[in-house]
């Protein structure tokens, strides 16, 4: 029994050894795998925030270019926004997001409202998803300073990190660009052709197009005349394009016809006309009246004048047309500018459309020339005057009758009705727009060209309302908010 | 039956080792240095391994962190004129600050001398010491010391810059790209970027 007691003291310390020897090397391999884990886990962890960075960066560059499309978007009221203070500003602003904004995903069922003195989207304490998959995700906050709106939007990396970047750039009243341009013959009421009656763009056959925004006539076009070489749009989606004998399009074939006449168009914007850049340039008192002798040079003509211009009128500069006024060019008139009627309906010689008293008779021919192509060298024209081009014809409340051949004219005509009869016609330079909703008639061999510029050119005097576009040299990295 | 028992002193005892031999304990005694040779050498190795891949990943951090902070100047500045960029140089302009504004990048006070500001930046290749410096300049003309932003910066270089006609007529950079290669314990990484400044884009 003492022999088998003694025997594992014997060989104890053999075994000790092997065991301390094997922790050793445990204890080092483990410190070192320790230590590899902990380097190759702060790398990736490393790797992941810079990822996380530069999604936030382009979940924040993609915010910006979100709001960047909904500001340039929107429209603002035409008249001046200079004078509004930063508080109205933005309201205008939430006033014109909300019916593009609300109701959608962005949105994320907030309404677009203004808290604390900003627009926040979709709310202050919310976010629109970029990629619901990774979770990215931006805001935006827009607040008014002077004229101009400062844009920060915060953007978000993936879902579960904190880690955010924002952009900031300050946007600027621009004038938006009037879609309505870009037809040859556009009006508030009904066209109706006959005769040999003829719409036709110059060089490019599409630009002699049509189009009616009446929605009270279910025929808002009717067309027996000969020709229109553009398309025909109508806004009203219940209303029928009406076609007799004629061709549109380049087509006479009913089959063909067909994709040349468009239903149910998007109500383009009608220009707002603001004639005072052009009356500006008109003496106001007796001196600048009209005298009666034929010859006006930046002449106003005051209410109830009714002044006849018979064989060889001339127009130099600017005539400013006051209502109510029943004005008549018989033989061979001579445009050298502009004819604009008083648009502000605060001012004197202001009346709303009238037909039978608001009226502007062409009956001989017409040889215009357009305003910028004038000589600073005659007294008439001065020099910001002659800056001033697109438009040729601003009285969107008279009626303005055509029979005669009226050649070129140097910009766009926009009345409140329009109709040209016998043989009246001529070549424009931009469009024909109908203001008021009642019918434009064309008829016996009437024949317009458009040459028109489209929306390229904005026309002076008319307005499409305002939108607002980025300043880049405002781009700024800043703390999110 | 009589039972005897081993008295102390007896040949049981005797037989019973009390030490270990002269030869058993030289042997036991190499057998455990060249144990704690191995364990030494492998702790060694393993020692470098993680301090070689510290410095690595050290070095490409700090090399991430001079691109990003580039490349946030170059998206922020006024203006770049392609003569600003060589393939081993880039000096930009620092934007101003604005009022009540939150912007990360703007022209700073000088810390030596607060009433100097800045008005441009240069980082450059120190191809001598393999690193990448940043240099300032003030609205007195002097310049600050030059600092090191990232070192092991076994290459670097800015490409040719793409260019476009400003308003003015000037051409100017738009677009920067940037190399940058890091290598440290026989490992090497390279960067790439590219940025331009943001006060050029056209919408």
């Amino acid at each position: 029994m003492n022999s088998q007691r003694h025997r594992p003291n014997r060989r104890g310390p053999r075994r000790g050894l092997a065991s301390v020897m094997a922790m050793l090397f445990l204890v080092l391999f483990a410190t070192l795998a320790v230590g590899f884990t902990a380097a190759t886990s702060m790398n990736a962890q490393i790797s992941r925030n810079e990822r996380a960075l530069q999604q936030a960066e382009a979940a924040a560059d993609g915010g910006m270019q979100f709001i960047r499309y909904e500001l340039g978007a929107m429209t603002l009221p035409a008249a001046p926004l200079g004078s509004l203070t930063d508080s109205a500003l933005l309201n205008a602003v939430a006033t014109a997001l909300g019916p593009q904004l609300n109701g959608s995903a962005n949105m994320n069922g907030h309404p677009v409202t203004i808290a604390n003195n900003a627009i926040c989207i979709p709310a202050a304490n919310d976010w629109t998803v970029l990629d619901p998959s990774m979770g990215t995700r931006f805001r935006v906050m827009i607040y008014a300073t002077g004229q101009l709106l400062v844009v920060t939007v915060d953007g978000a990396g993936p879902a579960g990190t904190n880690i955010m970047k924002a952009v900031q750039m300050q946007y600027t009243e621009a004038p938006k660009a009037g879609a309505i341009l870009d037809y040859g013959v556009a009006t508030q009421g009904t066209l109706t052709t006959g005769g040999a009656t003829v719409i036709q763009g110059l060089t490019d056959p599409t630009k002699g197009s049509v189009l009616s925004a009446d929605m009270s006539s279910g025929t808002p076009v009717s067309i027996s005349g000969k020709m229109v070489s553009g398309d025909i749009s109508i806004v009203n989606p219940n209303g029928t394009i009406y076609v007799s004998g004629a061709s549109v399009g380049g087509t006479t074939d009913p089959t063909l016809m067909k994709q040349h006449l468009h239903i149910g168009v998007p109500a383009p914007t009608f220009p707002t006309v603001d004639t005072t850049v052009f009356t500006a340039f008109v003496d106001p008192t007796s001196k600048g009246q009209y005298d009666g002798s034929g010859t006006c040079n930046n002449c106003w003509i005051p209410p109830n004048t009714n002044p006849s211009f018979t064989g060889g009128a001339t127009i130099n500069g600017v005539m400013w047309v006051q209502a109510p006024n029943q004005i008549s060019f018989k033989g061979n008139t001579t445009i050298n500018g502009v004819i604009v009627s008083t648009t502000d309906p605060n001012a004197a010689g202001y009346q709303p459309f009238n037909a039978s008293q608001n009226v502007l008779s062409f009956a001989g021919t017409v040889t215009a020339t357009p305003i910028t192509q004038m000589s600073t060298s005659n007294p008439a024209y001065n020099a910001n005057l002659v800056k001033l081009g697109g438009s040729f014809l601003l009285a969107p409340n008279f009626a303005v009758s055509m029979t005669g051949n009226f050649g070129t004219i140097g910009g766009s005509m926009v009345v409140g009705e329009l109709s040209m009869t016998g043989n009246a016609s001529g070549t424009v330079q931009g469009s024909v727009i109908g203001m008021q909703d009642v019918g434009m008639t064309l008829n016996g061999h009437a024949n317009i060209t458009i040459s028109s510029t489209g929306t390229t050119v904005f026309p002076q005097g008319m307005s499409f309302g305002n939108d607002y576009a980025p300043l880049p040299g405002t781009y700024a990295e800043v703390e999110p908010w | 039956m009589v039972t005897k028992t081993p008295q102390p002193g007896g040949r049981a005892a005797r037989c019973r080792p009390r030490a270990l031999s002269l030869p058993e304990a030289m042997i036991s005694l190499a057998i455990t240095s060249l144990l704690l040779v191995a364990v030494a050498t492998a702790f060694s190795a393993s020692s470098s391994a993680i301090e070689a891949n510290d410095r690595f990943f050290r070095s490409a951090q700090a090399g991430r962190v001079a691109m990003n902070q580039i490349l946030l100047d170059i998206r922020n500045t006024t203006s770049l004129l392609p003569t600003s960029v060589t393939s081993t140089s880039v000096t930009v302009t620092r934007p101003p600050f604005v009022q009540g504004g939150q912007q990360l990048v703007y022209a700073m006070p000088s810390l030596q001398n607060p009433q100097v500001t800045e008005t441009a930046r240069m980082y450059a290749y120190d191809a001598a010491n393999r690193r990448i410096t940043l240099q300032l300049a003030y609205t007195d003309g002097t310049t600050s010391p030059v600092y090191e932003l990232a070192g092991n910066v076994t290459a670097f270089n800015f490409g040719t810059p793409d260019q476009i006609k400003a308003d003015n007529g000037v051409m100017v950079a738009i677009r920067v790209p940037i190399t940058i290669t890091v290598s440290a314990g026989g490992a090497s990484v390279t960067l790439n970027g590219a940025a331009g400044p943001r006060t050029y884009l056209t919408y």
